[in-house]
């Protein structure tokens, strides 16, 4: 009989040292690469992030990308020998747009991160300590749920003294924030009675840092995977505000605002250049973050993944 | 069951009054009143102050609101500061018109939906469920008013016109046309409209009836009855589709409810004159009788939704119990 030391066994070493868990971006990378899709997704988003935030100051600081000239309205492209034409306040649509992508994307960013930053802190607190505190908390979430959020943010939008991007983003939060807090409510519920926060409790660990240190690590997977997702939805409903004369006002260009112009028949019927480059734009980004949240989500559940 | 039923019904009416509190207390903080707008600016000063004193518009909120709450017990709705006539009326007048762009929307929501996701579901990790993955990105992709417009620039006069745009009926069939080609203009002319609302929705049905059935084929009663000899057919009609439509059953009223507020965009976007439409123009105009009454219509219909869902649920799935 021959004796096999394992831990001498150089194949069962290497097990062992590889037995540290791959990070969320190793399995981020692994899924991408059987995903062309979302593979195609991030590179076409880092290229379109990337040139908005490049060129959107280089064109503000240039020129005014706002000025109206009358002389030079509803022009074509090849009548007005620039990339995309003119609107019907004689702007130029290509630059237009691009300073519009910025700041729907900044928008619809600190409308995400808010309402994740509020519903982390208020699901965590609720998951993690369960009972009466979690009923009580769940019962406003509910109650909050009720409110047509649609409609309380536009009568809110509509009403405000003036239309501030600080407020925007606001009222936009406060009737985010209950999907976001269920989400992670879950998320924690179902982690606080595993083994590993028993243990922590068992050796004295105080709650505030069980639930830093060890439950927090354990829901950041399915949080950037929502993320990603909800942001998505944000630039949607920023877009969707904004069409319909209830978002920020003609200050402030947005992908939403820019696509006003398909509103009136005329421009939709026989000025393309005046509101679908915008559309293309809003439906190319959406696309592409749904392709990579869809990755990002198979790295959250490892039911789901393909390799 | 019953007294659940009552029970919930019971909640879900403080659950209410905080909503109206919570839209009244708004109001009244914002600036501008239902006379802003309205105004002759050579109006002298006084006379907009016995206008407003007269209209109720100078007691705190918390007056207005026990006035207006005592009211809606009544059965008094107030009138609509715009239209000069009870709320009621004004908000009957259209709420028929988004009931049936809402039913429609639904049905076509479930038409697109069950198909899509069974088979997804029966064939998954084949060409088929990836092509109905595309669609599902495809919707995600698309806002609601987006796809408004994709709609309206492809199938409305304006490109195909193989469909009308605005309006409700067209008004040659509403004078001289049989009760059954009315029905069809209608159906015609909110085809678009529905069709844009439903899109949303299919997404979620579609996603959980996939996972249902796909979680349902790899699970051990399946496997059971296969190994007994049962034919394929069966297995997937009897054991796998049935248990994995409970959700989707359950789903029900929060599609509902979801649909209905859904119509706020769509109903404007399309110029169709319901309710949703009413709530942009009455807030537009800061007609707060009219917005109050909407709001808790939404709300109401959001609450009923939920209640539905858990009623439906308990329904076809006897393990659940609500309490």
């Amino acid at each position: 009989m021959t004796e096999v030391s394992y831990l001498e066994d150089d194949r069962h070493l290497e097990v062992v040292q590889s037995a540290k868990p791959p990070s969320m971006i190793e399995l981020f990378w692994r899924e991408l690469k059987h995903d062309y899709l979302g593979m195609a997704g991030l590179i076409i988003l880092v290229i379109i992030i990337a040139s908005i935030y490049i060129a959107a100051p280089i064109l503000t600081a240039t020129m005014n990308v706002m000025q109206t000239n009358l002389i030079n309205m509803n022009q074509s492209p090849a009548d007005s020998g620039s990339l995309l034409g003119t609107d019907m306040m004689g702007r130029y649509i290509a630059p237009l747009l691009v300073v519009a992508a910025r700041n729907s994307f900044n928008i619809s960013f600190a409308v995400t991160t808010l309402s994740f930053a509020i519903g982390l802190i208020v699901g965590v607190v609720s998951g993690f300590y369960g009972g009466k505190l979690d009923n009580g908390i769940m019962r406003v979430v509910d109650t909050w749920s009720m409110l047509p959020s649609l409609m309380f943010i536009i009568a809110m939008i509509t009403l405000a003294d003036e239309r501030t991007v600080p407020l925007f983003i606001l009222f936009l939060t406060m009737f985010t924030w209950m999907g976001r807090t269920r989400l992670v409510r879950a998320a924690a519920l179902q982690n606080r009675n595993m083994d590993y926060i028993n243990a922590s409790k068992t050796l004295g660990t105080r709650n505030g840092i069980i639930i830093i240190r060890e439950m927090l690590p354990n829901l950041v997977d399915i949080i950037v995977a929502n993320f990603v997702i909800t942001l998505a939805a944000s630039i949607g409903m920023e877009t969707g505000l904004s069409l319909l004369g209830f978002g920020l006002g003609m200050e402030w260009p947005s992908l939403g605002t820019m696509l006003q112009a398909a509103l009136q028949p005329i421009n939709l019927q026989f000025r393309w250049w005046t509101w679908a480059p915008a559309l293309l734009l809003v439906v190319t980004i959406m696309l592409c973050i749904n392709f990579v949240g869809n990755a990002l989500q198979r790295v959250a559940d490892p039911k789901q993944r393909l390799q | 069951m019953y007294k659940t039923i009552l029970r919930r019904f019971l909640i879900m009416i403080p659950q209410l009054f905080v909503i109206t509190l919570v839209m009244f207390i708004l109001a009244s903080q914002m600036p501008g009143d239902a006379l802003t707008g309205l105004l002759d600016p050579n109006m002298p000063l006084h006379v907009i102050e016995q206008m407003r004193e007269d209209m109720g518009l100078n007691l705190p909120w918390y007056e207005q609101y026990t006035l207006w709450i005592a009211g809606m017990f009544q059965g008094d709705f107030g009138m609509s500061t715009t239209h000069r006539r009870p709320v009621e009326e004004v908000i009957g007048e259209r709420i028929w018109n988004t009931f049936f762009l809402g039913i429609f929307s639904l049905t076509i929501t479930y038409l697109i939906a069950m198909p899509l996701g069974v088979l997804a579901g029966k064939y998954d990790r084949t060409a088929l469920d990836k092509a109905i993955a595309i669609y599902i990105f495809m919707a995600l992709a698309m806002p609601t008013i987006v796809l408004g417009i994709v709609l309206i620039f492809l199938f409305s006069p304006i490109g195909t016109g193989w469909f009308p745009l605005g309006g409700t009926v067209s008004a040659i069939v509403l004078s001289s046309g049989t009760p059954f080609e009315i029905f069809m203009s209608r159906l015609h002319h909110m085809a678009l409209p529905a069709i844009t609302g439903a899109l949303v929705s299919t997404i979620g049905i579609i996603f959980m009836l996939r996972a249902n059935i796909v979680d349902k084929k790899a699970s051990d009663y399946v496997s059971l009855a296969r190994s007994k000899g049962v034919p394929d057919r069966v297995i997937f009609g009897k054991h796998i589709l049935r248990n994995s439509l409970i959700p989707v059953a359950s789903n029900i009223g929060l599609v509902i409810a979801f649909t209905f507020t859904g119509t706020v965009f769509v109903e404007m976007i399309f110029n169709f004159p319901g309710i949703g439409r009413l709530f942009l123009d009455s807030i537009s105009l800061r007609d707060f009788p009219v917005v109050n009454v909407l709001v808790l219509f939404f709300a109401f219909l959001t609450a009923v939704g939920v209640l539905l869902s858990d009623i439906i649920l308990t329904i076809v799935d006897p393990r659940i119990r609500i309490r």
